[in-house]
């Protein structure tokens, strides 16, 4: 799997090393910024799509069916995504975490809980918006798979707003809980395993 | 040993239906698969490497299954494909690199000694290579890991002819070897006439023949004559025929001919065109 890595890692430096600079110009300006949600989403958001950008381009330079003639498995392909996804969004969430604990020193309001709860949502974020694309994209190619995705992320959204203005003293009260740190974790965890392997399960199927 | 052997292979795609192929590839041979556009040789190729899923049938490749452990049968497998899918933004230094972690049996002297013969840039980018370049480094790629068998899918159409003589020059350097074998697919029969031991033709999904290339030439031959010469032959003699207003073509069995008549000798193309196009 070494030499699949490795043909990642090359694309990345050619097509993605604009994106990097720029995900790290966002950190860079969050450091500057009170309300910075987005400043700290959009770099975790594009660490995420990343992998699905890579099967795009391996779609249009046909490395699939090229791959198909070479000593890997099906298993294989589809685990190096998940792997480049992850030293990735690994690294931005590093970053971000350094990036943040700075600002909150810097600013005299640093809380253990307050920047465990940013990374742990930044984190569940990521896998979840991983979790999701990685299947649809691998059993339906990029170009479908895409726009089934935003179809799914915009009905997520909307059921957050509905769940949050329903229940927002619940949310709120639920979000300071000493447990939910830990069982964000875990179910991000989970969420990204059963996707891998749901992934798997598709690409095994698909002919190429 | 062979080196391959398909036995009552059978795949269905809406109209298309690969209809019970078999056919055996001994070690050290090289076989060409001929047939026109959508006959089957690219599905075959395919169900070979186990990229797409069979209906029935078995294939066997260097006497193991080839569902079993077919990443492991991989790495003895050189495999040319229509068209080579190497990343664009990649150099041909970068593809060895991918390639050394890829193949066990890497060889980095061989690949750099290809690379060279057949004069491809080091430095630029796959997507500024011609489509002739594209093919040569999918040939160096192949042959640049000890492989046993070679399945090449249209590999030389699109190089030149200067080019295309240092393949077949190549490829002849590899069966030396009497382990390692070729099947090829091509629409450049006259390249396969040059290089094949054996001829397997595919029409519309089914074999019409697989054998010897030299039995084939010395069984078949070719007759001009009129309708009435035509008439008072043994109709077992004749395989294929073509009637136009100055009089017949025929492709015929030798062996059944009189020997009062003039069977001049056939080559792979003709007799590929005979038996597809002609009247039975």
């Amino acid at each position: 799997m070494k030499g699949l890595l490795l043909k990642d890692l090359y694309q990345i430096n050619k097509y993605c090393r604009s994106y990097l600079l720029v995900a790290v110009l966002f950190l860079g300006v969050s450091l500057f910024s009170d309300n910075n949600i987005f400043f700290l989403g959009y770099p975790c958001l594009f660490a995420n799509l990343l992998p699905v950008t890579l099967i795009a381009y391996d779609e249009r330079s046909k490395w699939e069916q090229f791959c198909g003639t070479l000593p890997y498995t099906k298993a294989q392909l589809v685990s190096v995504k998940y792997l480049i996804g992850l030293i990735l969004q690994g690294s931005i969430l590093l970053l971000t975490g350094a990036v943040q604990a700075y600002r909150m020193i810097h600013a005299g309001t640093f809380q253990w809980q307050a920047w465990g709860m940013l990374l742990v949502m930044l984190f569940f974020i990521s896998g979840l918006v991983t979790s999701l694309a990685l299947p649809l994209i691998f059993k339906l190619g990029t170009e479908k798979g895409r726009v089934v995705y935003y179809i799914m992320v915009g009905a997520l959204c909307g059921l957050s707003v509905v769940g949050v203005t329903i229940f927002k003293g619940e949310a709120v009260s639920a979000l300071h809980s000493a447990l939910v740190l830990p069982i964000l974790c875990v179910v991000t965890i989970v969420l990204c395993v059963v996707s891998w392997r749901v992934s798997i399960a598709f690409y095994q199927k698909r002919e190429i | 040993m062979n080196a391959l052997e398909i036995k009552n292979l059978t795949k269905s795609y809406g109209n298309f239906k690969l209809d019970h192929l078999s056919l055996v590839l001994p070690s050290g041979c090289i076989m060409g698969l001929v047939g026109e556009n959508g006959a089957g040789k690219s599905t075959t190729i395919k169900l070979i490497l186990d990229m797409i899923h069979k209906d029935g049938g078995s294939i066997t490749i260097l006497g193991r299954d080839n569902e079993d452990n077919i990443q492991l049968t991989k790495q003895d497998i050189g495999v040319v494909m229509d068209e080579v899918g190497i990343p664009e933004c990649l150099t041909v230094e970068q593809v060895g690199k991918i390639m050394k972690h890829t193949f066990t049996n890497w060889e980095e002297d061989t690949f750099s000694d290809l690379v060279c013969r057949l004069s491809l840039p080091e430095e630029k980018q796959f997507k500024d290579f011609s489509r002739g370049m594209k093919m040569k480094l999918g040939i160096a790629i192949a042959l640049s890991h000890n492989s046993k068998l070679l399945l090449l899918d249209e590999a030389t159409s699109g190089l030149d002819p200067v080019v295309r003589d240092e393949v077949v020059g190549m490829l002849h350097e590899f069966t030396r070897d009497e382990n390692h074998s070729i099947l090829i697919s091509s629409h450049i029969v006259s390249d396969l006439e040059k290089l094949c031991d054996y001829i397997a033709f595919i029409h519309k999904g089914k074999l019409l023949l697989c054998e010897e290339k030299d039995q084939l030439l010395a069984e078949y031959g070719l007759i001009h004559c009129s309708k009435e010469q035509l008439e008072e032959l043994d109709p077992a003699a004749i395989r294929c025929k073509k009637v136009s207003p100055y009089g017949v073509e025929a492709m015929v069995l030798r062996s059944r001919m009189p020997g009062n008549f003039t069977v001049s000798p056939i080559n792979i193309e003709e007799l590929f065109v005979f038996m597809v196009k002609g009247v039975h």
